[in-house]
């Protein structure tokens, strides 16, 4: 379980005159539940986003598993957007040839188990499913997949606070022995319990990073209250 | 092995891309070389209901605009589906999916183009050949035009050749331009009006290859026919042929130049500034 999964070496992108990340330099450990946490606009879904490779413009260094990114990189990381990515005239059963056909380490059987578990139709066109269960679908074709690392954009942003749970649940059982799960989100108090390492975000550049067992321990507080003292928008 | 998986992305990405876009235009040329079998087998077997009347001459002269809106309709869905194929999976959210996948750029173009290049070859083929049932079926003078210049094609077999290798080209030519237009469109970090301004890309390249074609004729040579039907060769306009050119080197050169170029600038786009 040593070594890490991705390392970022003085990364900085801008949008324009904005720069979303500046100088940004981290090793994201093998193995871990990684929080990465911020406000909105905190630069999170910009340095997702340049991890898969949707944005091309940037300076610095990434590795995933040890390579540049490229094709063998995307090979190794399972990534779920903050948005629906899907053909809205497929059903579950035509994503699932999609992702089979294309990463050699997507499981069929694992998908067909969990939509059966979640009782959703298979054969339902995912625009006549709603934005919930298309949600649910998505979820379920990442982590059939036994990849090295996967990443979750804002996985419960739009979720119900009892779905919420049950994203959690199906990410805490479902993704591959040995790999990393970074999951970005700024709505910590319904998931802090299943980090394991916790990065924060605040205007493009890193406000802390530390094992999160150990920061609770050092500050005496949970993640959340860390994250509202680091992050205070001050008083109005 | 590596080539072996290469070739099998290639593959499974023309799959899914015909698979995704496919029922439209297939439902579109059906229908229409069904209207024309329809109105042909109408006008051949029942001539006397037709024409005499004024209901009758109504309802052909309905039909045939019918028919001729419909060639309108499927060229118009021809072009929809190319940009819908270009656009969809690659510049909309769509595009989360198609650029994580582990995949060659090079393959992702190539699949769009030809999927393009198949659709657009499929849409001429029956169009051609709902004109022929209804010169074989009707006989009348409705598409001799049309069915003359068919003719003229299928019997002589350099030019058409010639004809296909252009339309090949001028398909595949504006493949790029759109699949560009989109890449440079998305290469900017503003997410609003993407959509305007890769109309805007298109219009600006498109009249970047006009100015270069225009340059290009000047100094056309190739093989061409003379008065008498003899193939000579010929040199731009000290030597216009009479008919036309069979082939034109210059146009081919320039247009494989062309095609080159606008590739490696879409791929340059998508790898280097993609922006989604």
């Amino acid at each position: 379980m040593e070594g890490n999964i991705i390392s970022i070496n003085h990364l900085t992108k801008k949008y324009g005159n904005f720069v979303a990340l500046k100088d940004v330099s981290i090793d994201f450990p093998k193995g871990q539940i990684i929080g990465l946490l911020g406000p909105n606009g905190s630069g999170k879904t910009t340095m997702i986003k340049l991890i898969v490779s949707l944005l091309s413009q940037y300076e610095g260094s990434i590795k995933v598993d040890g390579k540049d990114i490229g094709i063998e990189s995307k090979k190794v990381v399972s990534y779920l957007p903050d948005r629906d990515y899907l053909n809205k005239s497929w059903t579950f059963k035509d994503a699932i040839e999609y992702f089979s056909d294309f990463y050699d380490d997507f499981d069929s059987n694992k998908a067909y188990r969990l939509v059966n578990e979640l009782q959703i139709p298979t054969d339902v066109k995912f625009k006549a499913l709603s934005k919930g269960t298309r949600e649910k679908l998505q979820l379920i074709l990442v982590l059939s997949r036994n990849a090295k690392v996967y990443l979750f954009d804002e996985p419960i942003a739009g979720v119900d606070p009892v779905a919420r749970d049950l994203v959690f649940k199906l990410i805490m059982e479902n993704h591959a022995e040995g790999s990393s799960v970074i999951i970005s989100t700024h709505l910590i108090s319904d998931c802090e319990s299943i980090f394991d390492y916790v990065v924060f975000l605040k205007n493009g550049q890193i406000a802390l990073r530390s094992s999160a067992s150990e920061l609770r321990k050092a500050t005496g507080k949970s993640i959340n209250d860390v994250f509202k003292e680091i992050f205070a928008y001050g008083t109005y | 092995m590596e080539h072996i998986k290469k070739k099998n992305t290639f593959l499974l990405l023309i799959k899914h891309a015909i698979k995704n876009t496919w029922k439209l235009l297939l439902i579109a040329n059906g229908l229409i070389i069904g209207m024309v079998t329809l109105f042909s087998l109408l006008i051949k077997f029942f001539p006397d209901a037709f024409g005499r009347t004024f209901f009758g001459q109504t309802i052909i002269v309905t039909f045939a605009a019918l028919i001729i809106a419909a060639y309108a309709a499927v060229i118009t869905l021809l072009i929809y589906t190319v940009v819908q194929n270009c656009y969809k999976s690659i510049f909309s959210d769509e595009g989360y999916l198609t650029f994580t996948l582990p995949i060659d750029i090079n393959h992702l173009i190539f699949s769009r183009i030809l999927v393009n290049f198949i659709y657009a070859i499929f849409t001429v083929i029956c169009i051609v050949f709902s004109i022929v049932i209804a010169e074989l079926f009707f006989g009348a003078n409705l598409f001799v035009l049309l069915y003359n210049l068919i003719s003229s094609l299928l019997s002589n077999p350099l030019v058409l050749i010639s004809a296909f290798v252009e339309i090949a080209i001028y398909i595949i030519i504006y493949s790029y331009v759109i699949m560009l237009a989109l890449s440079m469109a998305n290469s900017t970090f503003k997410q609003k009006n993407k959509i305007g301004m890769a109309i805007l890309f298109y219009f600006l390249i498109t009249a970047i290859l006009s100015v270069l074609q225009s340059i290009s004729s000047l100094l056309s040579f190739g093989f061409g026919y003379d008065q008498n039907g003899a193939i000579v060769f010929s040199f731009g306009a000290i030597g216009r042929v009479f008919g036309r050119y069979i082939i034109n080197f210059t146009d081919l050169i320039f247009n494989c130049g062309i095609i080159v170029g606008l590739h490696f600038l879409t791929r340059l786009f998508m790898i280097k500034k993609l922006e989604l």
